[in-house]
């Protein structure tokens, strides 16, 4: 095993822990809802980046199986999707909620340019940060949506607390 | 070859149609959390059956970019698996839901040594069809007892939008 090797598996490592640590077993349904919805999503959506050529990933883990990066797209994208999901600021300040959804894709994006600049697990073709992080964040705001639509049937973002 | 396509494009309207007369649009949220859930079934299977070359597609969807069959495992099986939950016989004797799932993972079994034996959507390498007839028993179940625990606790419920926010 290589670096990309080791660092892909810190990252299944890391995804597992942090869905252990942040998600409330009282809200594991919700989780599992947002977790799962965003997976629909990153499989077509990451299929079509690669297809269209945008973007390669040279190393990554079931190389012979698929040409994207599964690792992303099954656990790590839907995992951070889903704590957000359950973590969402509800009732707090507008200003607060627009920061917090802001945050997610920022880091999503900081962590995907350092694993472009020093690893051979993400390349861009015709690709930049920015897309990234456009596409992350719309992603995650449509797995909100549906969240909000399953849990508590409006997709809008809920207003009041308890 | 005709046949591909044939036995592709039939198989996903006759289901799109059943499921479109069978799921209820008050209960659309069992249909959705049970066609997710298959999902990640598949989708998880598929990559390992495909990654150790048990099974092969040579015509597939996006052939340049996945060696998996996305068409079955991202549309097909998951709304089976729909249909299947549906139709469960919950009332029933054990025996029924046991003859229920047999003849359900049957089918499926048959279908796919169908797919290997008549067209080239798949051909079976280090795998035949009672390990497709176990594996989708197996998973039938696991979806259907996996939505069945989800709710328990319905979706949406006013109790739910209540304590929303709250840990």
């Amino acid at each position: 095993m290589g670096k990309n090797e080791y660092i892909e598996l810190s990252i299944w490592v890391v995804s597992i822990a942090l869905m252990l640590f942040f998600i409330p077993r009282a809200r594991i349904r919700e989780a599992a809802v947002s977790f799962m919805f965003t997976q629909l999503l990153s499989w077509i959506l990451g299929y079509l980046v690669v297809y269209f050529g945008l973007l390669s990933y040279p190393k990554h883990f079931f190389a012979t199986a698929t040409d994207t990066s599964f690792t992303y797209e099954f656990l790590a994208f839907p995992a951070i999707s889903a704590i957000m999901n359950v973590h969402f600021p509800t009732g707090k300040p507008v200003w607060l909620q627009i920061g917090y959804w802001l945050l997610f894709p920022t880091v999503l994006t900081l962590v995907e340019i350092v694993l472009v600049h020093y690893t051979n697990l993400i390349l861009y073709i015709h690709w930049a940060w920015y897309i990234s992080w456009i596409s992350i964040a719309a992603t995650m705001l449509l797995a909100f949506a549906f969240h909000n639509w399953f849990v508590t049937g409006s997709w809008k973002r809920p207003r009041r607390m308890a | 070859m005709i046949i591909n396509v044939l036995w592709e494009t039939v198989t996903f309207i006759l289901i799109m149609i059943v499921c479109i007369r069978t799921v209820p649009f008050r209960r659309i949220r069992e249909a959705v959390a049970n066609f997710l859930i298959m999902q990640v079934i598949t989708w998880g299977l598929g990559t390992v059956i495909v990654e150790f070359k048990w099974k092969v597609h040579p015509v597939r969807m996006f052939p340049e970019i996945t060696r998996q069959d996305f068409m079955n495992d991202y549309f097909i099986y998951p709304l089976v698996s729909v249909l299947f939950y549906f139709y469960y016989p919950r009332d029933n004797t054990r025996n029924a839901k046991i003859g229920y799932t047999l003849a359900w993972a049957g089918a499926i079994g048959l279908w796919d040594f169908g797919m290997d034996m008549l067209t080239e959507l798949e051909q079976y390498v280090h795998w035949n069809a009672m390990i497709h007839f176990m594996l989708s028993f197996l998973a039938l179940l696991a979806c259907n007892g996996f939505t069945h625990w989800f709710f328990k606790h319905p979706f949406p419920t006013k109790q739910k939008v209540e304590s929303y926010g709250q840990k």
